[in-house]
């Protein structure tokens, strides 16, 4: 009966347009809400480490991923499934209706998901305009926006405006008219933080909200598999037919198996790895990614089929341990599971391919971090990421004193700068950051 | 009253006695230094309400142990009847009334600022002409950090004759005051807008708290007074920067002409 269950919820869609209001958050298992507790309270009473815990670390028992092995197993979000739930949806929309918002929380990548809708529907997608047109003149910008029936999308509103008294107009006239039909029907998608603050500032209760379900364990476990298959079921992505199997490198057991037959239900590891990253697909990814190994020596290892049964039990206790004990058990798992392929090949059965995945390790701040360096971080998150230039502009401090911050914060893993030159918290970093800036009452967002 | 009759009023105090009263001084004073420590650490370490109230605790749970100290003590060196204690307090309060008046009624004071809080540890308050934040409800004296750093002591009998501004009351909300003088001729409703704005975009405001500005004209111009809440009260001066310098900028970047009085000559012979 129980099996029935699973497999009914492992039949939900993995994604699922809900509004912003119905978001609920995956919760972790017990035990790792009681460690975090714990955690805190060391936090609280000074028993941190002096320096600052970076994400997982490189086991010497365990290789990286190569990029290319990393890429086919764990390929970027393919959007075009919800892309299709989005226009069912908008299919029953009101006429009334003058946009609907698609609010992404960081990293989670929505604006893929608005471009995509705009592609598969030639709907005309718009730029996001520059910082300059921000805060000087956008007249021009929004004279160029679409006028008649059609619907268009704008995926990035959070490049709309800046925390700044002459970066607000834009998004103003933008409300103005989109709430006054002028700009016919939109489609905007908008970061979560830059909606929390927007709700000062325009009348965001007029419009409708809406988000992508949280990815709970079973919807990661679901997604994951696919995405270690080849990509969604009826893509047009050729499906890897081989085996998978993705085994915890401590324990060994089995935490998702890839066109396998054994059943592996959903572990308290991928429970854990949906809590961690609150849902968020593109998190849990950079996070799943992060931990995803190879044997040394052997990056293709092996599995012969016939496994103990007692693999596809729950690892409940698997991630409780902690992290530099990673890959002690491995020699011994992987040399008692693994056989060439001549074996294999020679007993007619599939390859299975095995992918260690490291424990799942929680960044902690680094000490010393205060009031400068939180409105560094509630700027770049409220803005979903500034140039140097700009997020200088924006605070109170000299600019060699956020420039310096800036550098401090990007040695610690908390923040990078990413290919468009913006200064972005990590994704390792983020749920530590979300907390530590809740701790001092700065506004977070709702997801 | 003779010797004798105050011998009677007395126990002998014998090793043991004086042993008790040892150890409850010494465990008096260690549970207050440990109050006065621990908690003020571990709040410094909280904010928002967290950090307020346990500051809030330190004097009310050292009057406690005070209190308690005291209620042990007593029976140790007196005999415990109703005739004794008025003899004793009757006496002491005599003494205390002539002699040490002020110390007195501050240390009663100081059990009234703790009843009736009309300052905590963590409140920022004005009394008399010393504005700053209370970091010490002592038995006899509340100590303030200023702005400038300086440590002030005040006893606590300025309650029965002074009035005590606080500006937060117990919470993490305190209101900042940003001034503003502009020449007369302008827009003042595209003033308003601005100045909205600039609390609106400054990264320490608390959002969801109220923005309001005031105008008022005067002979020499308009003033204009920007209030709003910093996140934090002990932001509020940082806070008070960042929308006075955003607020001139941007009222020069468009336009504004602040209002100036020229500096008058000193009256010829004044400075005789």
């Amino acid at each position: 009966m129980a099996s029935t269950d699973l497999e009914t919820e492992q039949q939900r869609p993995i994604w699922e347009l809900v509004r912003l209001s119905d978001y609920r958050l995956p919760s972790a298992p017990t035990a790792t809400s009681a460690r975090r507790g714990l955690s805190s309270l060391k936090r609280l009473f000074g028993r941190r480490q002096q320096q600052s815990q970076g994400p997982v670390k490189t086991e010497d028992e365990l290789h990286r991923l190569e990029p290319e092995r990393l890429d086919a197993i764990t390929s970027p979000i393919d959007w075009r499934q919800a892309a299709q739930l989005l226009q069912q949806a908008l299919e029953q929309r009101s006429k009334l209706d003058p946009a609907w918002f698609i609010i992404s929380p960081p990293a989670a990548g929505y604006a893929g998901l608005l471009e995509t809708w705009a592609a598969q529907q030639a709907a005309a997608c718009i730029p996001s305009p520059t910082y300059e047109i921000v805060a000087g003149d956008y007249s021009g910008w929004l004279a160029d926006l679409p006028t008649g029936n059609a619907p268009w999308a704008l995926p990035r509103l959070e490049r709309c405006w800046l925390r700044h008294p002459a970066g607000l107009g834009l998004v103003r006239d933008l409300f103005d008219r989109l709430l006054s039909g002028k700009l016919g029907f939109g489609l905007i998608g908008c970061d979560s933080w830059a909606w929390a603050y927007l709700r000062y500032l325009v009348p965001t209760q007029a419009v409708r909200a809406l988000t992508l379900q949280a990815l709970d364990g079973e919807r990661l476990a679901n997604w994951l598999g696919q995405l270690a298959a080849g990509g969604a079921a009826g893509s047009p992505v050729v499906q890897s037919p081989r085996p998978r199997r993705f085994r915890h490198a401590q324990s060994g057991n089995l935490l998702l198996a890839v066109n396998d037959d054994e059943e592996t239900g959903i572990t308290s590891e991928l429970r854990y790895l949906a809590a961690q990253s609150r849902g968020n697909p593109g998190v849990a990814l950079q996070l799943w990614r992060s931990r995803l190994r190879s044997e040394p020596d052997k990056p293709e290892a092996v599995e012969v089929e016939a496994d103990d049964e007692s693999d596809a039990k729950a690892d409940d206790h698997a991630h409780d341990k902690t992290a530099d004990k990673a890959g002690e058990n491995l020699g011994d798992k992987a040399s008692d599971k693994t056989a060439d392929n001549a074996g294999d090949e020679a007993g007619g059965k599939p390859e299975v391919e095995t992918i260690w995945v490291a424990p799942a390790v929680e960044l902690e701040l680094p000490s010393g971090l205060d009031e400068a360096e939180a409105l560094i971080l509630h700027a770049l998150l409220l803005h979903d990421g500034l140039p140097t230039e700009v997020v200088e502009g924006l605070l109170p401090h000299a600019r060699f004193q956020t420039h310096s911050l800036l550098l401090q914060l990007a040695a610690a893993e908390v923040i990078q700068s990413e290919p468009d030159g913006c200064w972005r918290v990590t994704a390792f970093a983020y749920a530590a950051v979300r907390s530590f800036l809740a701790g001092r009452r700065f506004l977070v967002d709702a997801v | 009253m003779d010797t004798e009759t105050l011998n009677d009023l007395f126990r002998r105090l014998d090793t043991g006695a004086l042993l008790d009263l040892t150890l409850i001084l010494l465990g008096t004073v260690a549970l207050i230094l440990l109050v006065q420590k621990a908690l003020p650490w571990l709040a410094n370490r909280l904010h928002g309400k967290s950090r307020h109230y346990l500051l809030a605790l330190v004097p009310l749970l050292r009057l406690i142990i005070v209190i308690g100290a005291f209620l042990l003590a007593v029976p140790t060196l007196i005999e415990p009847s109703l005739q004794n204690m008025v003899a004793i307090f009757g006496s002491l309060g005599l003494a205390l009334g002539f002699a040490l008046k002020d110390y007195a009624s501050s240390l009663v004071a100081g059990i009234v600022a703790v009843g009736e809080a009309p300052y905590r540890n963590g409140d920022w308050v004005q009394i008399g002409d010393t504005y700053g934040e209370v970091t010490h409800v002592g038995m006899r004296a509340v100590n303030l950090v200023t702005p400038d750093d300086n440590l002030v002591s005040i006893p606590h009998a300025k309650l029965w004759t002074e009035p005590i501004s606080n500006a937060n009351n117990g919470s993490p909300q305190l209101q900042c005051t940003a001034d503003f003088y502009l020449h007369p001729a302008h827009d003042g409703a595209r003033v308003r807008e601005l100045l909205f704005d600039v609390a609106l975009t400054s990264p320490y405001l608390a959002l969801g708290e109220p923005i309001a500005v005031v105008a008022a004209e005067q002979p020499w111009g308009t003033r204009y007074r920007l209030r709003a809440y910093p996140i934090d009260a002990r932001q509020q001066f940082r806070f008070a920067t960042d929308l006075t310098l955003r607020a001139k900028a941007e009222l020069l970047r468009q336009g504004f002409r602040m209002a100036a009085v020229p500096a008058r000559p000193e009256p010829a012979g004044a400075s005789g």
